[in-house]
Formats: structure tokens, C-alpha cells, sequence
């Protein structure tokens, strides 16, 4: 992984549960809830907060490859509403 | 005549990735140009003139120039997590295209002279700053996709009389409180969603006898009425503030996924049993005290989530196909 991914994995991904990037992915990898489910582990919330870069998150951890800039960018689109 | 294009991509070390031939650049149909950190597009794009599908997705451009009009030929537009504010009038000259894509812009309007691209069949401008669509949309006749959500549309004009082919539609994340009665009107509708917004209560449904999938959760409904919708396959109702379902929903024979949760159901309807192609039941956050007898023929469930209700484990009936539920964990 280079800095900048290593960078962008510390941001946080939805001020519900203040979780990170990094914490997320350990999040999604280590459960076999769908992603309604698995989505309230991370934000610890009932909310559908923080839908389109946590469900590009959780669809690339099923891939199994995470594209670190576009979670950024889709972060920075989410903040800027 | 590709000059200047070349220029462009060799200057922005583009190289890896588009060809700096000229000869193949006349008689490229594809050109990709996603995921490059783009900012501007140079005027130099127009001199594509057989170019069928254009790829600018993933980019930082915030407009497109003018001369996106010279490219008569192209039918596929993908403009997906840019930073467009604006799109230019001139897109009306794009008479062939039948998909654009415009997901995840800054559009805080769409121009008039795009709904004059009457060969649209696939549409999206989700994720943008929109508060209004135009009353020109109804032009589009020949839409069969359509996809506005998270946006701030707080109505939905009268468009959808002549769109008979629509067979998508999702209208989630916006601020609609009530949804236009053209609705009604699109026959082959087969996926509507309608998550997270404003609605207390929905117009009737019944023509819709083609609906496979229904999101209507993070909403604010008290009432439903789901007559008619008998090949519905998919009902997500999440997040509502439902007392109880009707019991016309144990008429929907082929529905494979239920979802309640958050709502404030006290019991499930007694021929709930007859749900009998039901594969994942949702019903987590609600007052449920019981289960129906009838739960016991639900065969084919395997799903089964009941978590914060007043249920016990002993009350979850022994279902020789349930694989999973969140109370037996």
C-alpha cells in the first residue's frame, strides 16, 4: 500500500461511530452480514448515513480490492452536502 | 486534424492510456479517458466524430466545453464523480445519445435542451445538488432507467404520462412529500424506489402489477396500500412508522424479502404463513410479543431477523430451512 493510501485509510468514513476507513475494512471483513446489517456495526447507527461511500467500501471488501482514492473522493463528496 | 489532441495527451502524460496514433484516433469509437484527474477538457474532444461512447468518469472536471457538440455519433455519455456545476446547452446537439450519466456532479439545475435528447433511454443525475426537475423531462418518452436520487427535489413534476417503457425508477434521498399522480401511469415499471424521503402515504400502486422491487423505507408511512402487486418480489419498509402491515400482504405469493425493521409493528397478520416463497424476513426494532401460528409454513425462509422486539429464542419456531437468525446467534 503507498502513503497516500495509507493517508486516506486514517480519514474518517461517517461521523456516526467516528470510524475510520481502516477500522471499517476490518469491520466489513470479519462479518457475514449483508450490507443493511453489517453497515450498523460500523456507524452504530439506525441512520442510513454515509450510504455512498460505506456501500463502495463494503462492495470492494467483497471484491477484495480497495480503491483508496475513490473512497476519498466519495468522503469528500459526502462532506461538501 | 487530431493535432492539438495529441498535444493535449502527451502534455498530460495521458499516453498509457490513449493512443497519440492519428490514424487510430479517426477511427476510435471508444475512448476512455476515466480516472485520469482530468480538470479541463480541451475543445480538441470535437474532432471525435464517429466516437460512440465517451468515458469521463472519475475525473475533477467541472464543465464540459461547447464543442462536445461536434460529436454526433456518440450514444453513451458516462460523467460520473466529476465536479460539473453546469452543463452546457450545446449537449442538445448530441441527437444519438440514449445513455448519459451524470451521478455525483455539483448540478444544482439541468438545461432545458437536455430533455430535448429524445432518444435517452438511460438517465441518471443522482447525487447532485438538484432541487427541481423540469416539466420538459416529459419528453422523454423513451426512457426505460431513470435515476435522480440524493438530491433536494422536494416535487416530482407531472412527466411520467407517455413514459410507458420506464421500467426503473428510484427517487431515493430526495425531500418528496407526495408523488405525482403520472406514477400510476408507467406500465412496465418493474423497480421503484422511493427511500429517504418524505412520504406519509402513497398513491395507489395497483397498476403496477409488474413491480418486482419496492423501497419505501426512511419514509414517514402509516398506512399502506399494496393491492395489486402481484408479482412484487422485493419489499423493503424499514424505518417507517407502521403499527401494523395490512393483511393483503399475505397476497403476495412470489415476495422473497420483507423488511420492516424500525418500525412499530405489534403483530405480524395471522395468514403471514402464505407467504410461501419468502426467503428473508426482516422485522428488527419493532414490538412484536409473538409470532402467528401460521409463521411454521414459511419453508423456504432462511433468513430471519427479530432482534429488539419482546421475542424470546423459545418463541422462534424450528424452520428446517432458516440458516440464520440474529436472536439463535
Amino acid at each position: 500500500m503507498d502513503f497516500k493510501a495509507q493517508e486516506i485509510e486514517l480519514k474518517i468514513i461517517c461521523e456516526c461511530g467516528n470510524t475510520t476507513i481502516k477500522e471499517a475494512i476490518e469491520i466489513f471483513q470479519e462479518t457475514t452480514l449483508p450490507y443493511k446489517k453489517a453497515k450498523k456495526l460500523v456507524t452504530k447507527c439506525n441512520k442510513t448515513c454515509c450510504r455512498r461511500p460505506l456501500m463502495a467500501l463494503f462492495n470492494m471488501v467483497e471484491f477484495g480490492e480497495i480503491d483508496y482514492e475513490q473512497i476519498g473522493f466519495l468522503i469528500e463528496q459526502k462532506n461538501e452536502r | 486534424m487530431f493535432g492539438e489532441f495529441i498535444r493535449w495527451i502527451k502534455a498530460n502524460g495521458y499516453n498509457s492510456k490513449v493512443s497519440t496514433d492519428p490514424k487510430v484516433l479517426a477511427q476510435t469509437t471508444i475512448l476512455d479517458l476515466s480516472g485520469l484527474h482530468i480538470r479541463e477538457l480541451p475543445d480538441s474532444i470535437g474532432a471525435f466524430c464517429n466516437l460512440s461512447i465517451l468515458k469521463l468518469s472519475n475525473n475533477r472536471l467541472d464543465t464540459l466545453p461547447s464543442s462536445i457538440k461536434e460529436l454526433k455519433a456518440l450514444r453513451n455519455l458516462q460523467c460520473e464523480n466529476n465536479l460539473l456545476t453546469s452543463i452546457p446547452p450545446q449537449i442538445k446537439e448530441l441527437q444519438n445519445l440514449i445513455i448519459l450519466n451524470l451521478n455525483g456532479n455539483r448540478l444544482t439545475t439541468l438545461p432545458t435542451e437536455l430533455f430535448e435528447l429524445t432518444k435517452l433511454t438511460r438517465l441518471t443525475v443522482g447525487t447532485n445538488f438538484l432541487t427541481a426537475l423540469p416539466k420538459e423531462m416529459k419528453n422523454l418518452k423513451k426512457l426505460l432507467y431513470f435515476s435522480c436520487e440524493t438530491n433536494y427535489i422536494e416535487e416530482i413534476p407531472d412527466v411520467f404520462e407517455l413514459m410507458h417503457s420506464l421500467y426503473f425508477l428510484d427517487l431515493s434521498y430526495n425531500k418528496i412529500s407526495v408523488l405525482p399522480k403520472s406514477l400510476s401511469k408507467i406500465a412496465e415499471l418493474e423497480t421503484l424506489l422511493l427511500e429517504g424521503n418524505r412520504l406519509e402515504s402513497l398513491p395507489s400502486l395497483s397498476n403496477h402489477d409488474m413491480l418486482i422491487k419496492l423501497n419505501l423505507s426512511n419514509n414517514q408511512i402509516i398506512k399502506l396500500d399494496i393491492e395489486g402487486l402481484e408479482d412484487l418480489q422485493i419489499l423493503n419498509l424499514d424505518n417507517n412508522n407502521l403499527t401494523a402491515l395490512p393483511e393483503e400482504i399475505c397476497s403476495l405469493s412470489k415476495l422473497n424479502y420483507l423488511s420492516l425493521s424500525g418500525n412499530r409493528v405489534e403483530r405480524l397478520p395471522e395468514c403471514i404463513g402464505n407467504l410461501e416463497n419468502l426467503i428473508e424476513l426482516d422485522v428488527e426494532e419493532n414490538r412484536l410479543k409473538e409470532l402467528p401460528p401460521s409463521f411454521e409454513k414459511l419453508k423456504k425462509l432462511k433468513n430471519l431477523y427479530v432482534q429488539n422486539n419482546f421475542l424470546s429464542k423459545e418463541q422462534i419456531p424450528q424452520l428446517p430451512s432458516l440458516e440464520f437468525c440474529d436472536l439463535l446467534v
